[in-house]
């Protein structure tokens, strides 16, 4: 491997740690701060009522930073029936084509986004008084995450075979399935050749 | 517009896009056809479409869920229904049947479930001796009791779509209609396994054998009543429920299944929070769509049309049903439920359909139609997993929907069946 593609390697593990950091973090956040306010309401006798707001933003920063990254994991579902019927020489040019109307998407949605954002930029949280624009923000950030995780695995993309096993562990995977194994009957083998 | 809007649609979700971006990709077509709203609805509308307390329920109830098999909760549940239903005939089956009732809705999607619990039970079935297919038919239709018995995230976002419901109001009406889909399929295994004689795995358990498995799976099957109870006792909202469910699952798993360490952690919150990503996603993009759909009047137009063509509620109740199992062969239960419901809820009350009954016959509906063939998606992630081919899968589905038909149709019909148990609790409309 060449020296710049190591550098570029590394790059992607960083983004890809960094961003999955993120989505821990916000998780531990949302999850505590909703928690936190049941523990103080009964135990303190007082109501966290700015943890609702800070928790409310969280999830929707987990969603739009998460995208891309789940795209890569195969978390968002897509009928690909008809595509795994076609001729296999035309799957790669089909996946191509799909490949390039979710980046145009992401491309329109992320200067629409932009735009949001300053348009609201003046307005104030209620309870905390945050910005609404930099609330906002994490719409376009996200789906400019989420298009350079798409530029990033596009040769996967494109070349995924769809008709084998990775559909499978895609779907297992979406599920969290762990590799459980089941009492009386022994460990099942895993279940592909 | 509409009609930019929803052939986009049907072309973006047969070439293979992203459920999740087919929405906003239709969406951002309809926008541009029309040229009456600027571009920046679409942020807005993705934005305020997630941006709500309720819905959070939704992430905390997958985190919950998660931490319980990665603390090893569901394992032990597992063991306990093979125990306790092992041994007779059919067993595996009605094992199967169980566990979809027990686990139901923690998940939320029919697709998750069939995915993961539910491959789990079919391997053991097939290593068991049943058929592959009859395997994969049952796991496939026992998925779909997930979004109906409580708690569902299915009903968590169909109250945060129609706001006369309430989330407390959803899960109790979905317990009755839920038990008898669980006993619907448990007497077709039971009448196929003596047809064709499958025998039971195991021989009888002992008492002794029975209380074994039951105290490893006390913590697992507190965790519904955890949720129900503090829900229905008003103690706290189904989000709060959820946040404690996450609570009580780690403490289990650190404290009493010890399977739970501070290394495996963040990647259970990695993991829960890619695949909550990925959800409200849908969500999200789909409140762009369903905006569409309410500017464009659409929901009027379809009521007009309704009215025009017939005045007799039980005609309307079946061309509703018939509607809404059409839109389940093709769109996946949440983002059918974002769509369909502020279409169709006006209308049904409208014809003085009881909003409660209405949203249990959709979710009902829904779910069914996920396992329908020719394109059910449960169908094609049993198919993909179980390595089966799908006409076969679709053959051994028949006889279970065929069931879960006549359990719909029942719901339909009877009311009574999903309002009695609310109103027992007070939640009248």
């Amino acid at each position: 491997m060449t020296r710049a593609g190591t550098v570029l390697t590394r790059a992607e593990r960083l983004l890809v740690v960094a961003n999955q950091a993120v989505i821990v973090g916000l998780m531990m956040l949302m999850a505590g701060l909703v928690f936190a306010n049941v523990v103080t309401r009964y135990v303190f006798g007082f109501s966290l009522n700015w943890s609702e707001e800070i928790a409310r933003y969280a999830m929707v920063w987990i969603t739009y930073l998460g995208a891309g990254l789940a795209m890569r994991e195969g978390q968002h579902v897509a009928i690909e029936y008809l595509q795994s019927v076609l001729p296999r020489p035309w799957q790669p040019y089909v996946r191509a084509v799909v490949w390039l109307i979710i980046l145009a998407f992401l491309t329109v949605f992320t200067v629409a986004g932009f735009q949001f954002s300053s348009f609201a930029w003046r307005q104030r949280s209620p309870v905390m008084g945050w910005r609404m624009g930099a609330v906002y923000l994490t719409i376009p950030l996200g789906t400019m995450l989420f298009a350079l995780h798409l530029i990033i695995g596009a040769r996967e993309f494109v070349m995924k075979d769809i008709n084998a096993d990775e559909l499978a562990a895609d779907a297992a995977r979406q599920a969290g399935a762990d590799p459980v194994t089941a009492d009386p009957p022994p460990t099942p083998p895993a279940d592909r050749s | 517009m509409t009609v930019a809007l929803l052939v986009t649609f049907a072309v973006g979700l047969l070439v293979g896009l992203p459920v999740s971006l087919v929405m906003g990709i239709s969406g951002l077509m309809a926008l541009q056809v029309g040229g009456t709203y600027p571009l920046v609805v679409l942020p807005q509308r993705a934005f305020g479409g997630i941006n709500s307390f309720p819905l959070m329920a939704v992430p905390l109830f997958i985190l919950a869920a998660d931490l319980m098999t990665a603390g090893k909760l569901t394992d032990s549940l597992l063991r306990f229904t093979n125990v306790l239903v092992g041994h007779v005939r059919g067993g595996l089956g009605h094992v199967n049947v169980l566990t979809s009732m027990l686990f139901a809705g923690i998940s939320g999607s029919a697709l998750a479930d069939a995915a993961g619990p539910g491959a789990i039970i079919m391997n053991m079935m097939r290593r068991a001796g049943y058929p592959a297919y009859y395997a994969g038919a049952l796991t496939a239709t026992t998925a779909t009791i997930g979004p109906i018995i409580p708690p569902s995230i299915i009903m968590v976002i169909y109250s945060v779509t129609d706001n006369r419901v309430t989330v407390a109001g959803l899960f109790l009406a979905g317990v009755v209609p839920g038990v008898m889909l669980g006993l619907a399929l448990a007497a077709v295994n039971h009448i196929i396994s003596r047809r064709r004689g499958y025998q039971s795995g195991s021989s009888a358990p002992g008492i002794g054998m029975i209380l074994r498995n039951f105290l490893p799976a006390v913590p697992g099957l507190l965790m519904p009543l955890i949720i129900l109870g503090g829900i229905l006792g008003g103690i706290f909202t189904a989000t709060e429920a959820a946040a404690v469910a996450v609570a009580y699952a780690i403490l289990a798993g650190f404290f009493i299944t010890r399977t739970l360490t501070w290394r495996t952690l963040p990647g259970v919150f990695l993991r829960s929070g890619l695949l909550s990503s990925a959800v409200l996603l849908i969500v999200s993009l789909a409140s762009v769509f369903s905006w569409l759909l309410t500017v464009l009047r659409v929901p009027q137009e379809l009521a007009v049309w309704l009215s025009n063509l017939t005045d007799q509620r039980a005609v309307i109740l079946v061309l509703l049903a018939v509607f809404i199992l059409v839109c389940g062969l093709f769109i996946d239960t949440l983002p059918a439920v974002i769509i369909l419901t502020p279409i169709l809820a006006p209308v049904a009350t409208r014809f003085g359909i009881d909003p409660l009954h209405f949203a249990i016959m959709l979710t009902l509906n829904l779910a069914i139609g996920m396992v329908t063939p020719p394109v059910g998606p449960v169908l094609f992630v049993i198919a993909t997993v179980g390595r089966l081919r799908l006409e076969r899968l679709a053959r051994a589905v028949l006889p279970l929907l065929a069931a879960e038909l006549v359990v719909l149709t029942v719901v339909i019909a009877f009311p009574q069946l999903s309002l009695t148990v609310p109103r027992l609790f007070g939640f009248t409309h």
